[in-house]
């Protein structure tokens, strides 16, 4: 496997990690189950009884929903009929001595003042969350790559080197996909179709 | 009276939800008509509004009048595809900047790279799914009527000329920059799509999106925008001080009219502010949040939670404890608007900030 990302940072205290050739990690296989929405009735100006608003939960994924752990594992669903992912197939390789204690996939939305700003899939306990993570928790050399829309994997765990055990946190980015001409003018061409049909032009 | 009654057919409706990261309302228009502003949906669940109109036994696909797309935020779009293919007889309105050349070439073209956000991804799969049933956008800009039923009829107040000229010329691919680029750091703030909807018995609100300061100050000086005053605002930009202009409370809004509105947290971010607070509660006693900004934490393992302590790094669950404002009046007569709250909604004065 290629490594795709780049060199991983290891903040806690050893930044000389060996890197290795351990198979990606996955998403945990069954997700865990997400309890229907519901609105239990509280407080008002009346006193409504107390039945929860009942909603059904679809089994199927929705469209709308597609998350970075599935797109950066490949797995992604064909979520819009024009869209067409091109994102990393894989994760990056790390050190055969790594133990992950958790594991996210993230996704980059905003990026100010020395942090940026992710959705993150828990790939560990399962159930979506976000974050503001200070930029100084991604190697120097990994910075660059920091754009919105940049996928990352970030693993906590320990490490054992030469008997050491050190604990790390480590952020790695993925490549990330770039926009190509082709890639432009196909949307022109969308674009320019959709708006004559309507008469935008 | 529970929250699973549907309204009376001559009884207006307005309903906010929001779960600390995500703001949709739904609008009961009178004569079962329904009109629903923004979308979300908590993790791999069908958007709210469809959910909430289930719940109270309606059929979305035959009620749903409108659907508005305020501006192409994250917090407002998830589930914005899905929500507009399964109600047909909905016409879908957004800012007309977005049926420039420069916005569908450019958000078709990073929805091929895979590169776009939700928001984004959403507004290309609604255009995808118009040109497949051949329907389009019904375009919103200053002071245009973009909807009229029996029972009310609805305005767009913004964006004005200048924020979508501005919001072109920032599309236009520059020199050595990589096309689309500009996309991400672009604020769609300043085009939001901020509502005046009126209703038959001449009762107003006043929805106003994430619509910021600038933008207001355009409002105001609109005089072609219709001439009144709302009894309901929904606060815009989740009670952020950039969206605040003492004008719109002024020349807008009733006296101490009803504020509502959906709090908004990512990360170590979050809004309405301490501040906040306390201003949009000098401006009427009567404002509520969809949250009561209690957000529990993902449980974890214990020597995870103590690294994470160790680390500069502040992490929240996506969807926070649901919440619902729900606003309901006779359309005719001078009645006033009856409040109930739902899940973890609150009086704004028990809002922790
Ligand atoms: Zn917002």
């Amino acid at each position: 496997m290629p490594r795709i990302g780049l060199t991983a940072t290891n903040l806690a205290t050893d930044s000389n990690a060996p890197e290795g050739t351990l198979p990606s990690p996955q998403p945990p296989s069954v997700l865990p189950s997400i309890p229907g929405y519901r609105l239990p009735v509280r407080s008002g100006t009346l006193a409504p009884n107390e039945v929860p608003m009942e909603a059904a939960v679809s089994s199927a994924p929705k469209d709308g929903d597609a998350n970075v752990a599935e797109a950066a594992n490949g797995a992604r669903r064909n979520a819009f009929p024009a869209v067409r992912p091109e994102v990393p197939e894989c994760f990056p390789d790390r050190s055969p001595s790594l133990f992950p204690k958790q594991e996210w996939a993230g996704r980059v939305t905003a990026i100010a003042n020395g942090t940026f700003d992710a959705r993150l899939r828990d790939l560990t306990g399962g159930g979506r969350e976000v974050a503001t993570i200070d930029l100084e928790e991604v190697s120097p050399e990994d910075r660059g790559r920091i754009r919105v829309g940049s996928l990352f994997h970030w693993v906590m765990g320990y490490e054992t080197i030469s008997g050491t055990r050190s604990n790390v946190s480590r952020i790695v980015f993925l490549n990330s996909p770039r926009m190509t001409e082709r890639d432009l003018k196909a949307g022109q061409d969308w674009a320019d179709r959709l708006r004559a049909k309507w008469n935008l032009d | 009276m529970t929250e699973r009654n549907a309204p009376h057919s001559d009884e207006a409706e307005v309903s906010l939800f929001g779960p600390g990261y995500g703001e949709c309302a739904v609008v009961h228009a009178g004569g079962g008509d329904w009109i629903v502003l923004d979308s979300f949906g908590p993790p791999r669940e069908r958007p709210v509004a469809l959910q909430y109109l289930d719940a109270l036994g309606l059929d979305p696909a035959r009620s749903v009048r409108l659907i508005v797309a305020t501006h192409w935020h994250d917090d407002h779009m998830k589930g914005l595809g899905e929500l507009v293919s399964r109600c047909p007889e909905a016409h879908f309105c957004c800012a007309s900047a977005l049926g420039s050349r420069e916005f569908m070439s450019v958000a078709a073209a990073l929805a091929r790279t895979g590169l776009p956000d939700q928001g984004i991804r959403e507004i290309h799969a609604v255009m995808t799914h118009l040109d497949q049933t051949d329907a389009q956008p019904v375009w919103a800009m200053a002071s245009r009527r973009i909807h009229r039923s029996s029972g009310c009829e609805v305005w767009s107040l913004s964006p004005h000329d200048e924020a979508h000229t501005s919001f072109l010329k920032s599309l236009a691919p520059r020199p050595g920059t990589v096309p689309g680029r500009g996309m991400h750091s672009l604020t769609p703030n300043q085009l939001s799509v901020a509502l005046l909807v009126r209703f038959g018995g001449g009762a107003s609100c006043l929805f106003g999106a994430d619509l910021e300061r600038r933008g207001w100050t355009a409002v105001l000086r609109d005089d072609t925008k219709p001439r009144c005053e709302s009894s309901v605002f929904k606060v815009p930009h989740h009670g952020s001080a950039n969206a605040h202009l003492e004008g719109v409370w002024d020349e807008l809004l009733e006296p101490a009219p009803i504020a509502i509105l959906a709090p908004w947290r990512r990360g170590r971010g979050a809004l309405p502010k301490e501040g906040d607070v306390a201003r949009i509660l000098a401006c009427t006693p009567s404002a509520y949040a969809t949250t009561d900004a209690t957000s529990g934490a993902t449980p974890r393992d214990r020597w995870v939670k103590k690294r994470l302590g160790n680390i500069k790094a502040h992490i929240t669950p996506e969807s926070g404890a649901h919440g619902m404002i729900r606003l309901r009046r006779a359309m005719d007569g001078e009645s006033s608007w009856r409040v109930d709250l739902f899940g973890s909604a609150c009086h704004l004065r028990d809002f922790a900030a």
